[in-house]
């Protein structure tokens, strides 16, 4: 059983708590993103994997050994800084070799191996240069192959792209993944960039205000969040408040000037509902499907070829976001229309107090 | 208006600052021994003296082992002093930086009373050693002002970076901080030998007569006779300075590894 | 941090040798010769039998202590104790040395000193004893100050022994001098070498830079070389007809005072220029498109914000104009010379620990006052920003 298990670490600094309970098991070989806005404890708990920072309390344990006490030096973990910290007193090639020296690997071997992850990152040209001498995106592929070079049982990248425009950006995460299929260790990348996330990684851990608010596929953590927080972070939405009612044998979900059948009672009292833009058609008039239909008007509309995604002021209230066909035009500002849905593609959400 | 006044003291200025250097430098090579001008013919007799004649090349040598003496102490106690302080809390960083900087706020007239006086009743007095030891703690100040800029100036990241790839402490230290920082302690052996090279008042105290010094023969001669060998020895004491300057001026361009391609 | 107690064992192994060379042969001489300010050890031990009765005991104890001490004495040490209670009152040194040659044959009552010399009669001289063979003694510090105690615990202050106090004056009002002229000549040159068109700001830094890295003697011997009575200025001031006899500008406070502020001007300097260099030139712009003046900009705007630096060099300047020994040995008169040259020749002279020490103090203790002030305003000046 090779893995790596964080078992409810909390995290202290002085008297600000930066992380509670954290738990998390990770499989070897997977590639796993943290993400959470600003301040949720990413950085911290990337630190703490590193042994750069030590726990409160809990414990983390690789392949069943415990970890949390054991120095930077120690662990056999890459590591990716958000600012790359080559070394400039060393060109690439001493930069890359550097832990392989440290582990006194022989030198024909070391440029063996350095020659090769080189080649993996495509900057075999490179390797007499100073990093001061790379582009960004090139001493980010340094920094990479270096933490890799010495086939560490961990990769840990904070925020490797953030510095990067855009364009860049895409395509070192095209590499990043191929890179990982290819080595085969396991990744775990920290990032406030939901669509970085959603691409690369196999899960997902969502963070906010130092706890794990959901761990799961990228396709788990839209299709089916477990709370108001993840639903909001990752994607579009638009979501109701209401609570739930038992009206015969179906459980309803009410809210201020809507009623949608629930396909199983839910436990709680009080939800949300969510609704992916997608998920809704804007329409001119209801059909009787069994779908939904809202009235509201179009505020505003941005046309993107295939669809128009519309923002709709609705008649009970709230403002919602909605794609719609642009097949056969599209409405006006100021029109008034239906907005669709199928009761099956809503979303419940566990309303968290506080 | 404004224009006028900023230039007019910026010419003053400027006279007043490198003027007196540029008119009495040259009275080196005037025939004369009278120092003034119109100048009477040109000779390099002067600096033939300057060579031969004592005290000035004894003490020339003397200041060299005296400066290159305390250059070494002083990057040892100031370099470690500094590795020290900024691996220390952040108190203790502020009291440890105060005591090791406290010699250059101190009158050099009260450190040369003060050595001169424990120096005697150690019982080893004036000489070499003594001088060495003295300029050496008037230079590691110097020393570890430099080296702890280099070192504040340093990613910490990098550091932790080595610790990832598997470094230890000590070769960490080796291979990253050190090379890194290397430039803070050129810089500052750099100024100690130059303090030590320049220093007359306790270089007064501590000097025994056949371990003079040669800012003391300078000051001597200065006091007792003024002849235009001291102006030959002052021309060649500031280009020795302009040397300095520009051993340093390429230290700190070779600190910012800006452009280092092989 | 992480692995504190690595961090620890390493930072312990890093300090122990600087602190132990900066203890013995820093801390260690600064605190011997600090001491020596109101060390009295050779008159204790000296008199160290005579102590025990001098305040209690009867006459006869005391004198019978006297000559126990005087018989007991080496011949160097009671000389040199006979020249510090000289200082007090003159005749004691004839007194002491003569007691003490015959010190054996003298009988250990107060009648048979008396006898012996009649002055022994007189109680001033039991009072000098009794006030200066105590460990420690205030005398340096009365005579530096020119203040004695009159015998009722008041303190009184004859005339013409205020000597240091107005050495010290002197001092403070030279170092003075110097800052303010080092400010108005270097504040022109920083401003060039920070805002100036670049090829002028460089030259205008290196000449600075050069000045800076010039040694101290060199400059100050081309001063002496112009100022001196046949020298380049009084030469060319005759031969332009402006004077007829050469003007004495040397050896005098002229000349101390221009050629310490020739030295010390890149110290004032380089602080200011790196204030400067931090403004952006954005700012005076943006002050005159809003229609100040360039003075009143350059008032209001700009000059303001270099005070800091202002504030550096000129407090730079200052200490180090304070502790000045050089410069006014070579170009100053008699009554230009600065308290250092006071402790030299203390030292140099006569080996009076005492008086150098109580000097040094003094001096030190005028820089740790400025470096206070100087810390207290910064402070001070924090605080106020950070409440805006
Ligand atoms: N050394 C520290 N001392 C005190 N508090 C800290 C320290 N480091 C982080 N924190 C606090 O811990 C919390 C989590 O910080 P962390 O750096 O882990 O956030 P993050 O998720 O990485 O944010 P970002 O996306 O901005 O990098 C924050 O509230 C932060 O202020
Ligand atoms: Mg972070």
């Amino acid at each position: 059983m090779s893995s790596l298990e964080i078992k409810n670490i909390d995290k202290f600094y002085g008297a600000t708590q930066a992380l509670f309970d954290v738990s998390l098991n990770i499989e070897m070989g997977e590639f796993v993103t943290l993400l959470g806005p600003s301040g949720s404890g990413k950085t911290t708990l990337l630190k703490i994997l590193a042994g750069f920072e030590p726990v409160s309390s809990g414990t983390i344990l690789m392949n069943g050994r415990d970890i949390s006490l054991l120095s930077p030096e120690k662990r056999n973990f890459g590591l990716v800084f958000q600012g790359y910290a080559l070394f400039p007193h060393m060109t690439v090639h001493e930069n890359i070799a550097y832990p392989l020296k440290v582990r006194r690997v022989a030198k024909d071997e070391i440029d063996e191996r350095v020659t090769a992850i080189l080649d993996l990152v495509q900057l075999g040209k490179f390797a007499g240069r100073y990093p001061a001498e790379l582009s960004g995106g090139q001493q980010q592929r340094v920094a990479l192959a270096r933490a890799l070079v010495f086939k560490p049982d961990l990769l840990l990248l904070d925020e490797p792209m953030s510095a990067l425009d855009k364009k860049l950006r895409v395509d070192l995460q095209e590499e990043l993944r191929d890179i990982h299929r290819t080595l085969g260790t396991t990744f775990i990348n920290v990032t406030h960039d939901q669509e970085e996330a959603m691409h690369m990684s196999d899960r997902i851990a969502v963070m906010n205000h130092g706890r794990i608010a959901q761990f799961d596929t990228a396709f788990n953590l839209y299709r089916h969040p477990d709370t108001r927080f993840v639903a909001d972070f990752v994607g579009k939405s638009n979501i109701l408040d209401g609570e739930v009612v038992q009206e015969g044998d179906t459980a309803m979900f009410r809210a201020k000037g809507v009623a949608v059948p629930l396909p199983e009672a839910p436990t709680m009292l009080e939800a949300e509902l969510m609704i992916r833009p997608e998920d809704g058609t804007v329409e001119v008039e209801a059909a009787n499907d069994g779908r939904i239909y809202l009235p509201g008007k179009v505020l505003s509309s941005t046309y993107s070829g295939d669809r128009a995604l519309y923002s709709l002021a609705m008649d009970m209230g709230e403002n919602f976001i909605v794609y719609g066909s642009a097949r056969s035009g599209i409405h006006g500002d100021g029109a008034r229309v239906l907005m669709g849905f199928a009761p099956g593609d809503c979303t419940l959400l566990r309303k968290l107090n506080g | 208006m404004s224009r006028a006044i900023y230039w007019i003291s910026l010419v003053l200025s400027m006279l007043f600052l490198a003027l007196p250097l540029l008119l009495v430098l040259p009275l080196a090579f005037n025939e004369s021994s009278f120092l003034t001008y119109p100048m009477e013919g040109f000779t390099l007799d002067w600096f033939k003296i300057a060579f031969t004649q004592p005290p000035w090349m004894p003490a020339f040598l003397n200041s060299l082992k005296v400066a290159f003496g305390a250059a070494v102490v002083a990057v040892v106690i100031g370099g470690l002093a500094a590795m020290g302080t900024m691996l220390s809390g952040r108190f203790g960083q502020i009291i440890l930086s105060g005591l090791f900087i406290s010699p250059i706020v101190i009158p050099s007239v009260v450190l040369g009373v003060a050595f001169t006086y424990a120096f005697g009743r150690a019982g080893f007095g004036g000489g070499y050693i003594s001088l060495v030891l003295a300029h050496a703690i008037l230079g590691a100040p110097l020393v570890f002002l430099s080296v702890m800029t280099s070192l504040k100036g340093l990613d910490p990241e990098l550091e932790r970076a080595a610790a990832s790839m598997g470094a230890s402490r000590a070769y960490r230290f080796r291979t990253v901080t050190l090379p890194l920082a290397a430039p803070g302690f050129m810089t500052g052996a750099l100024f100690a030998f130059v303090t030590s090279f320049d220093e007359v008042v306790v270089a007064l105290f501590l000097a025994a007569p056949q371990s003079t010094t040669l800012p003391i023969a300078l000051f001597s001669g200065l006091r007792d006779r003024l002849e235009p060998t001291i102006i030959a020895v002052a021309l060649m004491l500031s280009l020795l300075s302009l040397m300095f300057l520009l051993v340093l001026n390429w230290l700190q361009q070779r600190s910012r590894y800006k452009t280092r391609g092989k | 941090m992480r692995n504190a107690n690595g961090n620890r064992l390493a930072t312990v192994m890093l300090l122990v040798m600087p602190l132990m060379i900066y203890l013995l042969f820093y801390l260690y001489p600064l605190l011997t010769v600090a001491s020596q300010s109101v060390d009295n050890s050779t008159l204790y031990e000296q008199f160290q039998t005579l102590s025990e009765v001098v305040e209690e005991g009867s006459p006869d104890e005391r004198a019978a202590a006297l000559v126990a001490d005087l018989v007991a004495a080496d011949r160097r040490d009671l000389a040199e104790a006979a020249r510090n209670l000289n200082q007090e009152r003159s005749g004691f040194r004839s007194l002491l040395i003569n007691s003490g040659k015959k010190a054996e044959e003298i009988p250990p009552t107060m009648e048979g000193l008396i006898a012996f010399d009649k002055r022994w009669g007189q109680q001033v001289y039991w009072d000098i004893l009794a006030r200066n063979i105590a460990p420690i003694t205030w005398r340096h510090f009365q005579k530096a100050s020119g203040f004695k105690p009159d015998g009722d615990g008041g303190f009184v202050q004859a005339e013409g022994d205020d000597i240091y106090l107005r050495i010290m004056v002197r001092t403070i009002v030279i170092a003075t001098q110097v800052t303010l002229l080092t400010l108005l000549v270097g504040y022109p040159l920083a401003y060039a070498a920070a805002n100036g068109k670049p090829r002028l700001a460089t030259i205008v830094f290196m000449v600075v830079l050069l000045s800076f890295w010039t040694s101290i003697l060199v400059r100050t011997s081309a001063w002496v070389v112009l100022l001196q009575t046949h020298g380049l200025l009084n030469n060319l001031l005759i031969s332009l007809r402006i004077i007829s006899e050469p003007l004495q500008l040397i050896f005098n406070r002229f000349g101390t005072v221009v050629a310490m502020t020739h030295v010390l001007l890149p110290f004032a300097i380089l602080p200011i220029f790196n204030v400067m260099r931090t403004i952006p030139v954005s700012q005076s712009d943006a002050s005159r498109s809003l229609g100040a003046g360039g003075v009143e900009t350059f008032l209001r705007v700009y000059f303001p914000q270099t005070l800091r630096g202002v504030a550096v060099g000129g407090g730079t300047v200052f200490i180090l104009a304070l502790g000045f020994y050089i410069t006014p040995a070579l170009t100053g008169g008699p009554s230009d010379q600065m308290l250092s040259y006071y402790i030299a020749d203390f030292v140099k002279k006569s080996l009076n620990w005492g008086m150098a020490s109580v000097l040094s103090v003094m001096l030190f203790g005028c820089v740790v006052l400025i470096l206070g002030l100087g810390s207290g305003a910064w402070l001070l000046f924090k605080s106020r920003k950070g409440g805006h």
